[in-house]
């Protein structure tokens, strides 16, 4: 019996522990080498595999999500400086990993509000910001309604059949009643607020907002990726498209036309990233209308490595005041190697082909078309043109012209440059290999 | 073997000069030498090549990655020579000590020259949409980086999304073709058996993206924008080459897909390319913008190419092809001689050049054979090819070739009055001072005007070329 979660929590209470007697944190080094144990836990895991039957978890699930999310987080916590924050990240990290690996409702709430509750405090990181601490307590309100839905869909359920557990599950859902798709109904919107899909998306674009960048790196890159496999295996593993077949489809419309009309004219950074978050989560969640769930996961996974080399840019440059501009952009002009870095994964997200975006596109629109959903297809179609608008923006204010503002400074650490070249290099060899890419996609 | 050669030697030089650091001189022999070899080869190709034979030649199965299959037929590797014979001059066009990023410059020319050539040389549909779809962001940078003036934002927006927009529309039709037919190899594609109407659904999708690229008249306002504002080399490569990629595609893709549609649709294409021959070229006689005035007389001239293409006669599609070749030359050379005198005189408004004859003579005479060319001159290479087209269409169509034959006369009003208003006259009074050509401008202009007067003194070596492949679409 071996439970590297179990391993997470005890070394993240032992920082804890440590700093609350030491006042002080000389221990990046160390965490970064415990979050790579963790790695080196997980690869055995993935190489010989212990199948235990625990009731609440599943030790091997999505453990390359689980990688990736690791190392996404040892290089978000690179650029960190407040010692409460690292051990905020890690804790959260410790509810990504227990989302993904949980086989139950109740372990999947408990990973669901680890995640959230470290969020919200991220969020109000910048407490010496009006905005920042009305990001948080905007997000902890949303939040904990999103929440207080999981609940009630999860006790419903377990009210109705005495169940929690995905396997039993199953075994019942032919026969289910309206009382447990209604129970099912709140789980998926409760899920669906913290990816903020269309309807529910208000919250996003505040919050990116608000949030100090370097919580709104995190945001972007880690949250959505243990709760989008959740909605997958939820849906598929337990049949449920079917039956929620119409809100995925009037949420993925929603997300797709909302999200690309308002970041039209977003002039500040972080609201158009946050909309375009909206369109990327309508794309994926089209695909899972289809039943497919590789599309959807090589595209969320493609996404979140577009956003990494982006928000490793953002949180290097020195801006003067917390809502940078398109027009701060400019400063990299006189870089033209990092508004390469900028740029690539700019492309890359609008889906221009030789950058591994594309290829997300393709799996997606593919699937939209095996599956004769046509008016779809031409949705999905006119938003990749209009979003290619804001995008082209972007690349606008990187090269073409030189504004007036003055010029800011960039700050780039050896790790991160690093990380940004690494994850160029993979932008590009992706399209070249995908094979490899479909290898890391688990079998859901 | 030689055709990856052929597309991964420019890239890898364009990595190249990107990583060295920045010496004025040094970088620009550097990158003019790194854009010769592909060149050569590519001459090497030509010559090598069997023309008895009707099938692909050089095929290449690529095992790397995925089975992709290369091969050349005539058309493309005379696109393919035009191509790397363009990108040199365009290199050599931008050696000028006040160019900013010049080696962003540099590899993004050998850059899309390996795209360009990819996309020529691929025999499948999806890596065709990937290298079609690619040119767009070095383009796209070339205009907005190094365009003139503050409207290149617009020009370059418009030429990307249009583009864009267009080639959607293929990628919708390449996943439909993958799903159902489960390749998307075009030699396997064209044994397939295709239902009628799902051709005829296929072929609209290409179409539009095509069309877009080519441009035809309702679709070509993008090209004119694009053409004034971006820089003299990149009006090169988009008039010489990109142009014809659009062309390439209808004669790699349509043709040879979809010939029930194709000929289903072949009255709508004729009246469409009539119809922009006419209208294109009454509007070229309005302009003043002396780029403009270029950009939208290549609109008229590739009318005569798509007409060709589409009219199903052994003369008119040589024709198409030969007028493919010779007006991405002329072109080229028109553009570059404006780039000369905006490089000059920071205008390009007619109206401030006058009597340019007195003191630029030997700039006046090569812009006067160019100026011939362009009007389909008979011993120049687009006499042969407009002459061949018309004669295609008037034999299936006799009414079509009286009204596009009204063109000839028109584009000989609008060049002819455009040369006499620059180069006749009294001296300019808006002008001080005036330079005759350099030597590196001379010998840039020079090559191209001896391939127009050679091609069209002795057109055999072009028919010789392309006729396997135009007997192998006929019959």
């Amino acid at each position: 019996m071996f439970y590297p979660e179990l391993l997470l929590s005890t070394q993240t209470l032992l920082i804890l522990f440590h700093y609350s007697i030491k006042k002080t944190l000389y221990l990046k080094p160390l965490i970064t080498l415990t979050l790579l144990f963790q790695m080196f836990l997980q690869l055995h895991q993935l190489c010989s595999p212990i199948i235990t039957s625990n009731p609440f978890f599943t030790e091997y699930s999505s453990i390359e999500f689980k990688l990736l999310i690791l190392i996404a987080s040892i290089f978000i916590l690179q650029s960190i400086t407040k010692p409460e924050i690292t051990i905020i990240i890690l804790l959260t990290n410790l509810g990504t990993i227990l989302i993904l690996s949980s086989n139950n409702l109740i372990p999947l709430y408990f990973g669901l509000e680890l995640l959230s509750l470290g969020s919200y405090l991220l969020a109000a990181a910048n407490n010496k910001q009006k905005q920042s601490t009305e990001a948080g307590i905007k997000y902890y309100i949303i939040g904990g309604l999103s929440s207080g839905f999981l609940l009630l869909g999860i006790s419903l359920i377990y009210g109705l059949t005495g169940i929690t557990s995905f396997n039993h599950l199953l075994n019942l859902l032919p026969h289910s009643s309206y009382g447990i798709q209604i129970g099912f109904l709140f789980i998926i919107i409760s899920l669906l607020f913290k990816l903020a899909a269309a309807p529910f998306h208000t919250w996003i674009p505040d919050i990116y907002e608000g949030a100090p960048i370097t919580s709104t790196a995190y945001f972007a890159i880690i949250p959505k990726l243990p709760i989008l496999i959740t909605i997958t295996t939820l849906l598929i593993n337990l049949t449920l498209i079917p039956i929620f077949k119409q809100v995925l489809i009037y949420t993925a419309i929603l997300s797709l036309i909302i999200g690309t009309l308002s970041a039209l004219y977003q002039t500040r950074i972080k609201r158009l990233l946050a909309y375009s978050t909206i369109t990327n989560i309508g794309f994926t969640l089209t695909s899972l209308i289809t039943q497919q769930p590789i599309p959807t996961l090589t595209y969320l996974l493609i996404y979140t490595l577009s956003n990494i080399p982006l928000f490793i840019i953002l949180t290097s440059i020195q801006f003067k005041n917390s809502n940078p501009t398109l027009y701060d952009l400019n400063t990299l002009i006189n870089k033209p190697l990092l508004a390469m870095g900028f740029g690539i994964p700019i492309f890359s997200i609008a889906g221009i082909p030789p950058f591994s975006g594309f290829l997300g596109k393709v799996y997606i629109i593919k699937a939209t078309i095996d599956t004769h959903n046509y008016l779809i297809l031409t949705l999905l179609l006119l938003t990749s043109i209009i979003a290619a608008v804001y995008y082209l923006r972007i690349i606008h204010q990187l090269y073409f012209t030189q504004n007036k503002n003055p010029h800011l400074e960039i700050k780039l650490s050896e790790n991160q440059g690093v990380l940004l070249g690494i994850t160029l290099i993979l932008h590009i060899l992706i399209l070249m290999v995908p094979e490899y890419i479909l290898y890391a996609i688990p079998q859901i | 073997m030689l055709i990856p050669l052929l597309i991964t030697t420019p890239l890898l030089s364009a990595f190249f000069t990107l990583s060295l650091p920045f010496t004025y001189r040094k970088n620009y022999q550097l990158g003019f030498l790194a854009s010769l070899p592909p060149f050569l080869i590519a001459i090497l190709l030509w010559l090598n090549m069997d023309l008895s034979s009707n099938t692909l030649q050089f095929t290449y199965q690529s095992t790397w990655l995925y089975p992709i299959n290369f091969g050349l037929d005539g058309v493309s590797i005379l696109l393919i020579l035009l191509t790397t014979f363009l990108t040199p001059l365009c290199i050599l066009i931008g050696w000028k000590p006040n160019l900013s990023y010049p080696q962003l410059y540099i590899a993004l020319f050998l850059i899309m020259e390996s795209f360009i050539i990819g996309a020529f040389s691929i025999l499948d549909l999806f890596f065709f949409y990937i290298f079609f779809e690619t040119i767009l962001i070095p383009m796209f940078l070339i205009i907005g980086i190094w365009g003139s003036r503050e409207r290149k934002i617009t020009a370059a927006y418009q030429f990307f999304l249009y583009t864009f927009a267009g080639s959607l529309f293929m990628f919708t039709a390449i996943l439909y073709i993958s799903t159902h037919f489960q390749t998307t190899d075009i030699s396997s594609l064209s044994l397939l058996y295709i239902p009628f109407n799902i051709e005829l659904l296929l072929w609209l999708l290409f179409f539009l993206s095509f069309a877009i690229k080519i441009p035809m008249f309702p679709f070509h306002v993008w090209l004119p924008e694009a053409h004034v504002e971006a820089p003299t080399a990149g009006s090169v490569i988009l008039a010489g080459i990109l142009l014809k990629l659009g062309a390439f595609g209808f004669l790699r893709i349509s043709l040879p897909l979809f010939p029930n549609a194709c000929f289903f649709f072949s009255p709508i294409i004729l009246l469409l390319s009539t119809l922009s021959i006419i209208y294109i070229s009454l509007t070229t006689i309005r302009q003043i913008d002396l780029k403009k005035l270029i950009a939208y007389s290549s609109i008229a001239h590739m009318g005569f190419v798509t007409a060709g293409l589409f009219t199903h006669k052994i003369e008119s599609l040589q024709g198409g092809i030969i007028t493919l070749i010779s007006h991405g030359l002329i072109a080229s050379g028109l553009f570059i001689t404006i780039g000369l005198l905006y490089d000059r005189h920071k205008t390009r408004i007619i109206k401030y050049y006058r009597g340019l004859a007195i003191p630029m003579p030997i700039f006046n005479t090569l812009k006067f054979i160019l100026i011939l060319a362009n009007i389909a001159f008979p011993l120049t290479s687009s006499f042969i090819g407009e002459f061949l087209t018309l004669n295609g269409i008037y034999k299936t169509n006799k009414f079509t070739c009286l009204i596009s034959s009204i063109a000839i006369i028109l584009s000989a009003i609008y060049m002819i009055w455009y040369y006499n208003r620059i180069a006749f006259g009294t001296i300019t009074p808006y002008l001080s001072y005036f330079n005759e050509l350099s030597k590196k401008e001379f010998l840039i202009l020079l090559p191209i005007l001896l391939l127009i007067v050679l091609l069209g003194s002795t057109p055999n070596c072009l028919h010789m070329t392309i006729n396997p492949f135009v007997y192998n679409l006929i019959y």
